[in-house]
């Protein structure tokens, strides 16, 4: 198997108000589309509940970066209690959803994702020593680089929702 | 050869509400017609499970040969639980729509050397040679993409069907 290094796991935070989830959407589908990552959607859900609309959103987009690691971010978004709203905006008349909703990252990077030191205790003495010594600063900047992936686009959702700090 | 699956996890729809379930039906089965995929399906299962509704099953298995050499395959998993179905005025034509909740499974998967001319002795160890290393980015690269996205395509294409707020797909 290969090995899985939990860089983030859990790092969340949540929004009330309005918000345009078919943009919403459309943002963090075209964010990782621009930067390379391959779709990957596990969950989907919504449902129509008397007190509003409930989507569960689970997505898992993974990078790629050489034929030897592979950054995965895993966004949760749950949106809860929407409500249709048609507000006013500049002589435009705009449907939004108000509700409530909450995002949760993690950040994975896997290495040796196609396996080719597994067949043998030696190969993989070998893999972990050479990650561990030989190839520890490019292991590391996998690592880097899938945080700044993921706060980037924590950074980008925040700003399209129009929260205060980010 | 066994089937390869072409993605991480399958792409599903999950929706709990009121819906056109023939209209489902037909949206499904003219974009595999498009697509020129042969139609089967292994199961339709109509049961009445609970006092809130029937439960329906559907499991399509549509194949596509490209090549003489590869097949697509796209299993679809319909399952829908206290499914009921009522008249209804719906822009100002009276339908028949459904509610219930529905899960819709797509599973997206390559079959390498689908007429078995491969199967045996040195062919069959040279046939995992090329499919497994030498030239597995190539199948990558030009077959599993090729399913994988056509497999969203079909996702969006039943989220929008469904009127559901995530349709929009950048892919």
């Amino acid at each position: 198997m290969a090995e899985v290094k939990n860089l983030v796991y859990g790092e969340s935070f949540s929004f009330k108000g309005l918000m345009d989830v078919e943009d919403l959407y459309m943002l963090l589908d075209k964010w990782f589309k621009e930067r390379g990552y391959d779709k990957n959607e596990i969950w989907n859900f919504e449902e129509n509940y008397d007190d509003g609309k409930q989507i569960t959103l689970k997505i898992q987009p993974y990078k790629k970066i050489s034929d030897y690691a592979k950054v995965e971010i895993r966004l949760t978004a749950q949106l809860r209690k929407l409500k249709e709203v048609v507000i006013q905006k500049k002589k435009q008349k705009l449907k939004l959803m108000r509700g409530e909703a909450s995002f949760t990252f993690d950040v994975f990077l896997t290495t040796d994702y196609e396996e080719h030191f597994q067949s043998s205790p030696i190969l993989f003495f070998i893999k972990t020593i050479a990650e561990k010594y030989l190839y520890k600063g490019y292991v590391e900047k996998y690592e880097e680089k899938a945080v700044a992936d993921k706060d980037a686009i924590k950074r980008e959702l925040k700003s399209y929702l129009n929260m205060k700090r980010f | 050869m066994p089937k390869d699956k072409v993605l991480p996890a399958t792409p599903d729809v999950r929706f709990k509400g009121t819906f056109d379930f023939d209209g489902l039906y037909k949206l499904i089965r003219n974009w595999l017609d498009d697509r020129k995929y042969d139609y089967m399906e292994k199961v339709y299962k109509d049961k009445a499970a609970s006092p809130f509704g029937n439960e329906l099953e559907l499991n399509m298995i549509p194949e596509l040969k490209v090549t003489p050499y590869i097949k697509y395959h796209i299993e679809i998993l319909i399952k829908v639980f206290d499914f009921k179905e009522f008249d209804a005025v719906v822009d100002g034509e009276k339908k028949k729509v459904s509610n219930g909740r529905l899960f819709i499974q797509i599973t997206p998967e390559v079959e390498y050397d689908w007429q078995k001319k491969y199967k045996e002795g040195f062919a069959a160890t040279l046939q995992e040679l090329m499919v497994k290393r030498l030239l597995k980015r190539h199948f990558e690269i030009k077959y599993y993409d090729t399913l994988a996205y056509d497999a969203y395509d079909l996702q969006t294409k039943i989220k929008k069907f469904l009127r559901m707020k995530t349709i929009k797909s950048a892919y």
